[in-house]
């Protein structure tokens, strides 16, 4: 068995690609809208509902409206990520999952002097991976980017 | 001093730079959007392994319409302080010596313009305009960024 240590996961939310740390995630649920309890939403359309995972019920998180993105929604082979930051684990929900890939097949890029806004962007880099460019980021900053909003 | 002015067309009107910040013209590479990008950007592309920042001139130049929103034909790549960026074009017109055209006071927004058989193209100072654009999301502050040399 392939160890999934020192990979990272390529997701896809709008037209925007992410790579994020296996370390950050604990499972990928797909074709999982239908498993959000909705009634758990909150007014302000940041979460969208909770999800029952491992005996537990976790928070499902807007990243999506977060991080200002159009994301085209439920149409498009929804998925949960359950992502494992602070005291407890919560999700998100990306439109599409690429895989797990080794984390030599990505190469750090530094964000552009005129848009890293002095740290205030809940990224703090870029990955290009097979000619594309990806977000790379980490689930305590996206915790903390959706905290804030 | 400027020597040599280089001129451009996106979405049929005409701005103007001053060659010394040209590092490269480049065709059409491909654009990777960002979360919560300045308003004042349309994205990020990939030049010799650098994530480069594409400025949109829409509000600079006056440009509206879906010729304004479509991706450019060419990219101008430009050294500033804060870094590289680009321009969209769709049309590398010409380089002409200053002294072949006149700059002149634009009647709207204040901003300069080079005129040059009888075409007007907004004269775009990258660091005023770079500057205004990072203080700022109003798009009107934006258009007087346009300075003088």
């Amino acid at each position: 068995m392939r160890s999934t240590a020192g990979m990272k996961l390529v997701f896809r939310i709008g037209e925007c690609g992410f790579s994020l740390p296996v370390e950050d995630l604990i499972e990928i649920r797909e074709n999982s809208a239908g498993l959000i309890d909705r009634s758990a939403a909150d007014s302000e359309g940041r979460l969208l509902g909770e999800l029952f995972h491992r005996g537990e019920t976790i928070g499902v998180r807007d990243l999506a409206r977060c991080l200002d993105i159009v994301s085209p929604g439920e149409d498009h082979g929804l998925a949960i990520l359950v992502l494992a930051a602070g005291d407890r684990p919560w999700g998100v929900v990306a439109d599409r999952v690429e895989g797990l890939f080794p984390a030599t097949e990505f190469t750090p890029v530094e964000l552009p002097p005129l848009l890293a806004r002095g740290g205030q962007l809940p990224y703090r880099g870029l990955d290009t991976w097979r000619d594309e460019l990806l977000v790379s980021c980490e689930a305590p900053a996206l915790g903390a980017a959706w905290e804030a909003r | 001093m400027i020597a040599k002015i280089a001129m451009f067309f996106r979405a049929g009107k005409g701005y103007a730079l001053a060659v010394e910040q040209i590092d490269q013209i480049v065709a059409a590479p491909r654009l990777f959007p960002l979360p919560l990008l300045p308003p004042g950007f349309g994205g990020v592309f990939l030049h010799k392994g650098e994530a480069v920042p594409l400025l949109r001139l829409q509000t600079v130049i006056g440009l509206d319409g879906s010729a304004a929103q479509s991706p450019p034909d060419f990219v101008v790549i430009l050294h500033s302080e804060a870094g590289r960026l680009g321009l969209p074009a769709d049309e590398v017109l010409s380089i002409v010596g200053r002294r072949q055209g006149a700059s002149e006071s634009s009647e709207e927004g204040g901003g300069r313009i080079f005129v040059y058989e009888d075409r007007q193209y907004a004269f775009l100072d990258t660091e005023s305009l770079l500057a205004t654009l990072l203080d700022t999301t109003d798009p009107e502050a934006a258009a007087e960024g346009l300075k003088e040399d």
